[in-house]
This record gives C-alpha cells, structure tokens and sequence, in this order.
C-alpha cells in the first residue's frame, strides 16, 4: 500500500477518529436535531405557556409546529437503531438522504398521531367536565392503563419489532419511498408501544421534565438486554404510581 | 464426584471403537438421566432446554408433567446464543457442564471417572466414512441388548442408514479458517469467524462464519425434518454434543493456524460476560467467558486429540483489511442491491444486481491502492422448511453442469436457525437471517473474465434438498458491499 500523502494535518490521528467516528455514526446529525429541539422545548418551558394549553391552536400551523417540534425532541433518540441501518444498507452517496427520508416517515407518523390524540382530548373536553374527576384519579386511569399496557402481547410484540430492518431499494424513486415506508412502519409500532405513556404525561403535566422522563423511561425499555421484560418489569411503578395518585386523590376529597 | 485436576482429553469418536467404552458409558449416562424429571437440572430434557425450548413443541412431552417455573426457565433456559461474538462461548460452557454431568453420572452408574466427550470431525478427508454418522449413534441395541439412547428416529433418513450425511460443501472449512478477524461487526461484511459483537443474543441474526458452515449446514444436514434442525430439539439427539465438540475444536483450530491474528476478542464486555448453568451436583453457577478462553488451564483442563490445520500449507486467503491512512479501522460500503425481495422454493431463482461506482470509503481506499474485499449479503431471510438448504452461485452460466457451476460457487446459505429467527416473537421481531458471503476471489475472477457486465451480476439461488421437501423462503434483499 501507498505511503499516505503528506498533508500531516487531514491525517492526523484526532482527523482521522472523528472521520472514522462520522463514517461510523451517520445518525450523528439526527441526534444533534434533536437537541436542538430540546433546547427549543426547554426554552418554551420558561417562556411560553404549557404544551397541552396549545391544543385550541392544534389547527394552526404552530400548534403543529410546536407538536413537530416535541416529537422531534422525545421519538428521534429512541430511533437511533433503525436511522443506522437505514445509512448501512443504503448507497453511500445517498445515505444522509435516505436518514431523512425515513424521519420524514417517523416524524410525519408521529406529529399526525399525537395531534389526533390532542384533538380528540379537545374534543372529550366537554364530556369531561360534564363528568366531574378530580385530576389524582385522572392520572391513576391513565397509570393504571399504562401499566396494564406494559403487560399486553400486543406491546411486547411491538417492542419485539421496533429495530426490524425492512429491505431497502438502492436507489430511484423506489429506494425513497422505501426509506419513508420503513419510517411509518417503525412509527406505526413505537407509537404502539407508548401511547399510554404520551397521554400519561400529558395529564401528569406538558412539562419538558416529564417529557423528559417519559424518553428516558421509552429508551431504557429498547435499549436495555431484555426489552420485553424491561417492559413488564416498568409496570410496577406505573401501577404504584397509580395507587399513590389515588390516594392523594381520595385524600384531597376527604379534605376538601 | 470430587474433581479430577487430570487434563481430559476428548477423542475422534472415528478413532474409537463402535462400542468403545467412551460411547457405551454415553449411551448409559444419556439412558439414565433421560429417566429424570424435566424439573431435575441434570435431566436430558432440563439440559436440552437449556438450549431452546417451545411450549407445545416438545416432541417428548408427557401430559401433566410439571415444568419448572417461569422465573426458572427465564433465567436458564432458551440460552444458547447465536449470530453472536458470545456463539462459541456460551457453547463451551454449555458443553462443559454437560460432559461434567455425564460424567458424575457414569461413575454413579459404576463407570470410570474423568469421562471426556467425544468429538466428530466430518471434515476429515483422511478418512473416508467421516460424513457417515458413527455406528453407535445408528446402531438398535447397545452390546448389552438394551435399547440404543443414542439412536434417534428423528434425524435425515441417510443418517440411520449410514449413509454420508450432506456433502463436501457442508463440511468446508476453507471459508471459516481463513478469516482473519473473530468478531466483525459493521454491517456488510458478515460476523467474522465468531461472530459480531452484540448483547445477550438468543435469536440467529448476522452469523459468523462457523456458526455458517459447517455448525449450520451439519445441523441441517443431520436434522433432516427432524430434532437436529430445530433449536428447541436439537440438543435431544445425542450427535449433538459430538457435533458442538466438533465446532468447539475448530475454534481452537483456527486460534493455532496464525496464533499471530486469530486472537480472541480482548473487550471487557465479551470477557466480562457471564451466563446462568447448573453444575454436575444441580447447584447453579455462572462462569464468566474469561475462564473458557484457555481450555487447558483450570477449571476447563481439557484437550482434543487432533487439533492439527486441515488447511495446512493453504495460506489465509484473504487478510483483513488495513485501513486507509485516515480510517481507523475499515468501512464497509454497499455498491448494489436487488430492489424487491425473492421468492425461494425448491428449485432455482435467479436475481441480477447492478455494481453502482463506490463514492465513499471504497472509493478512497481504491484510490490509496488498498486491496478489497467483497461481501455478498443476504439479508432478512425469513420463512420455513427448506431444510436442504441453498447454494448461491454468481454468474453461474444458463445450463451449466455441477462441474461448470462448481466454479461461480459464492457459498452456501444455510437454513438452520430460519425458523426461530423469523418468529414475530423473537428478541429482534422475526427479522429473519442475516448471511454474508466473501465472494473476493469470485468477482475478481469474474471481472477477469471476457463478457463481464457490472451492470448484470446474476445471482442464482439453487436448493440443495429434495424436490418434495416443503419451502417458503424469503430473501428481503441481495447486496454487495466493498471493504
């Protein structure tokens, strides 16, 4: 082989790691969005009413926005796995593209089913407050049915297919439509697995924090040697969390 | 059984007797703990379990019998690792405690202690019975007129008639020898000899080449429709502990071939791993796989009678790649791909891919003048039966004999493990099998030749069982990646 060419600087072994690193971790920009939109989040947080307050302006574009903005924040880190072998198995020419491509499908999924879910909670609005429920017992139904969640075969089957690779076309207007369809399916079963969680949090509170939590929570559970039983094991908390809200909530009752 | 410190030495089980006393104290201690509970950690069942086991798919089930419990069975049962750095470990270990058991059960029966397992080298071209299942495995009756424990019906029919079970391309061992590296794992270039570096990995995936050729062809090839081709069987033949002895050598093998660069991974992640067993008294341990690294020192001490290189005076065909000057290690670059997914049945298919020009990692690495290597992909196999499995040729001419074909050979893309890696419930959601084929030495001959067309590479799937067998196979996609 060659003596390399004498540009000591482009060679250098700090050049030669974060090349290899970049070559290594295509989705590195992905992550970087998605701190961005935390950043954004957070700053909403000091600046800017409550997420959930934006559900009258749900039918505008920056009620859309702001959803974007969320899913972009809390679903991207969890999608890391299938945004990787989207890069490997893709041409190399068009690997950043196919990335976004699939976002586009994993992004576009996730913004349309949480704004659904806003609207049909704007919608219940009336018929909840027709049904009087003090929030502790609002959040213990909902904890309650997260943690039963945690236990169904659907979950764990979903779980099971969140890293599934599909097969990719190399290139043509195939190949992007199969990187958008993989982003769809793979939204299709995230959003499977943490429904019950997006609405927990929103009834615990819009708060970056809790969303925060909710990731981290979400990330553990794909993340670790034994996701499905990582699952199951999370529906203790969940269902403590549900006695402890009912109990405060019988508690304010009583003193109130 | 107080333990013995001497250095067991496992033995050809061709160069043994039919009944020499190794096997006809196998077929004794295997009869008696078949007697055993499937609840007793030392039972045949208990141990079989340890590898896979389906609820409903026990083929020797008895109605009623109690199963140990759910926490019991999650932490020891459906262990066996594959399409993993931790594929050959896990099976020494396994192993080992296997041969402690038999052994602490022959000297309960009135045998000689420090019983060693017997291995099967298939691939030995010195002896010509060697793809022949051994005579004790196939026999009726044992000398004493008992029953055989070690003749199974359940196996390819060949094998109780003692035929040869499969055939040269199942026992090649030039394709795993000559890899370079033990674990491999970025995507495209296959799983090294051992395997890719993963977590806790029961479900098949990216295979090293081993666990390929010949540990999944001879599962197969044994199997047939039978117990030898399923993970939640396969250890309730007893061949399949002379088999992994087998597979369990040949990483020994390849260690002293180049003692230089076939080093085993040296990460704390793959040392530092450990697994759940039950040792020969039924206590549970759980070894690390930094004590199974040197099989010779405590507490493994043991050795294979014949550890000598069959590729010896063939030199390792193809190095790892060198990195280029601004990579660290090299990158793997995909240059074609099929754009829909095949059908496989029991005859032949054919797809085409067209070699786009490298732009990335490949390009430059061809610019420095670096040697490259190429890896054939098959990707998301998923689907049932198909038990012969396929050979997959490139280029192969329309019409050509065995002889002709012989020449475009890729290699083999075995089905073992199809079944369990394409089950939706599975760790990875039934994404079936990943195989990666080094076709270095293909292409470039290939390229070589007058008529060569990069924009026609055809790839021919051609199924090496029985016309009858049932066989729904499919191929997600075909690539072909530089490194």
């Amino acid at each position: 082989m060659p003596d390399p060419p004498t540009t000591p600087f482009l060679f250098s072994p700090a050049i030669r790691s974060v090349r290899s690193f970049i070559w290594r971790h295509p989705e590195w920009w992905s992550v970087g969005l998605s701190v961005v939109a935390w950043l954004v989040l957070t700053w909403h947080a000091f600046t800017a009413p409550a997420m959930h307050d934006h559900g009258m302006g749900l039918i505008s574009w920056a009620g859309v926005g702001d959803v974007t903005v969320m899913v972009v924040a809390m679903m991207v880190p969890l999608a890391l796995v299938p945004l990787r072998l989207t890069a490997f198995r893709s041409l190399w020419a068009r690997r950043h593209a196919a990335m976004a491509q699939y976002l586009l499908g994993y992004v576009g999924v996730w913004t349309l089913s949480v704004n659904a879910a806003l609207i049909a909670q704007m919608a219940m609005r009336s018929w909840l407050r027709a049904v009087p429920m003090p929030q502790g017992f609002r959040l213990a139904v909902v904890c309650a049915v997260a943690a039963a969640w945690q236990l169904t075969p659907i979950k764990q089957r979903a779980l099971r297919a969140c890293h599934q690779p599909l097969p990719l076309a190399p290139a043509g207007w195939r190949a992007r439509g199969d990187c958008v369809r993989y982003g769809i399916v793979n939204a299709a079963v995230c959003v499977t697995t943490m429904w019950p969680l997006m609405v927990m949090s929103w009834v615990l509170s819009a708060h970056v924090a809790t969303m925060g939590a909710v990731t981290l929570v979400c990330a553990i559970e794909r993340y670790t040697r034994f996701p499905t039983r990582t699952a199951r094991k999370l529906a203790l908390p969940l269902a403590a969390l549900a006695g402890a809200s009912t109990v405060m909530a019988v508690i304010g009752l009583l003193t109130s | 059984m107080p333990d013995d410190d001497s250095l067991k030495i496992r033995k050809d089980v061709w160069r043994l007797a039919t009944w020499d006393p190794v096997l006809d104290w196998y077929a004794r201690a295997v009869a008696d703990m078949q007697t055993r509970p499937i609840t007793d950690p030392t039972s045949w069942r208990y141990q079989a379990a340890v590898h896979d086991y389906v609820v409903g798919r026990d083929p020797i089930a008895r109605a009623g019998e109690k199963l140990p419990s759910t926490a019991e069975q999650q932490k020891f049962w459906r262990q066996c690792q594959h399409g993993s750095w931790f594929f050959l470990p896990w099976h020494r270990w396994y192993l080992w405690y296997f041969e402690r058991i038999v052994a602490a059960t022959i000297v309960k029966l009135g045998g000689p202690t420090a019983w060693a397992l017997p291995y099967w080298n298939y691939s030995d071209e010195r002896n010509p019975d060697a793809l022949k299942l051994p005579p004790a495995f196939r026999a009726t009756t044992m000398p004493d007129g008992r029953p055989n424990s070690l003749l199974v019906a359940e196996r390819a029919p060949a094998c109780n008639l003692g035929q040869a079970v499969g055939d040269a391309l199942d026992i090649d061992l030039r394709r795993c020898l000559t890899e370079d590296m033990f674990s491999v794992t970025v995507f495209g270039r296959g799983g090294g000899f051992g395997g890719p570096s993963t977590g806790f990995h029961h479900s098949p995936g990216t295979t090293g080449s081993l666990e390929a050729t010949p540990h999944g062809s001879m599962h197969s090839a044994v199997g047939g429709d039978g117990w030898m081709s399923a993970f939640n069987t396969a250890a309730l033949d007893p061949i399949f502990w002379l088999h992994h002895a087998n597979i369990d050598r040949l990483w020994e093998v390849w260690r002293r071939r180049d003692p230089a660069r076939h080093t085993n991974p040296t990460e704390r992640d793959w040392l530092t791993m450990t697994f759940d067993f039950h040792d020969a008294a039924g206590a549970v341990v759980t070894p690390s796989i930094e004590q199974v690294v040197d099989m010779t020192a405590a507490p493994l001490r043991y050795t294979y009678e014949d550890m000598s290189d069959p590729l010896a005076g063939v030199p390792p065909r193809l190095r790892a790649p060198r990195p280029l000057p601004m990579e660290v290690s090299p990158m793997p670059e995909m240059v074609a791909a099929t754009s829909r997914p095949l059908t496989l049945g029991t005859g032949t298919t054919t797809s085409a891919l067209s070699i786009q020009a490298p732009t990335g990692p490949a390009r430059l690495r061809s610019a420095a003048g670096a040697a490259r290597t190429i890896y054939l992909n098959l990707e998301n196999v998923t689907g049932a039966g198909a038990v012969g499995g396929y050979a997959v040729y490139l280029n192969a001419p329309p019409g050509a004999s065995a002889s002709q074909r012989a020449d475009h050979l890729a290699g083999l893309l075995p089905t073992f493990g199809l079944a369990e890696a394409s089950r939706p419930d599975n760790e990875h959601g039934g994404s079936g099998l990943q195989i990666a084929l080094n076709v270095t030495d293909l292409v470039s001959r290939l390229e070589a030749q007058p008529g060569w067309d990069s924009n026609r590479l055809t790839v021919e799937f051609v199924y090496r069982g029985a016309p009858t067998d049932a066989a729904t196979i499919q191929v997600g996609r075909v690539s072909l990646y530089y490194a």
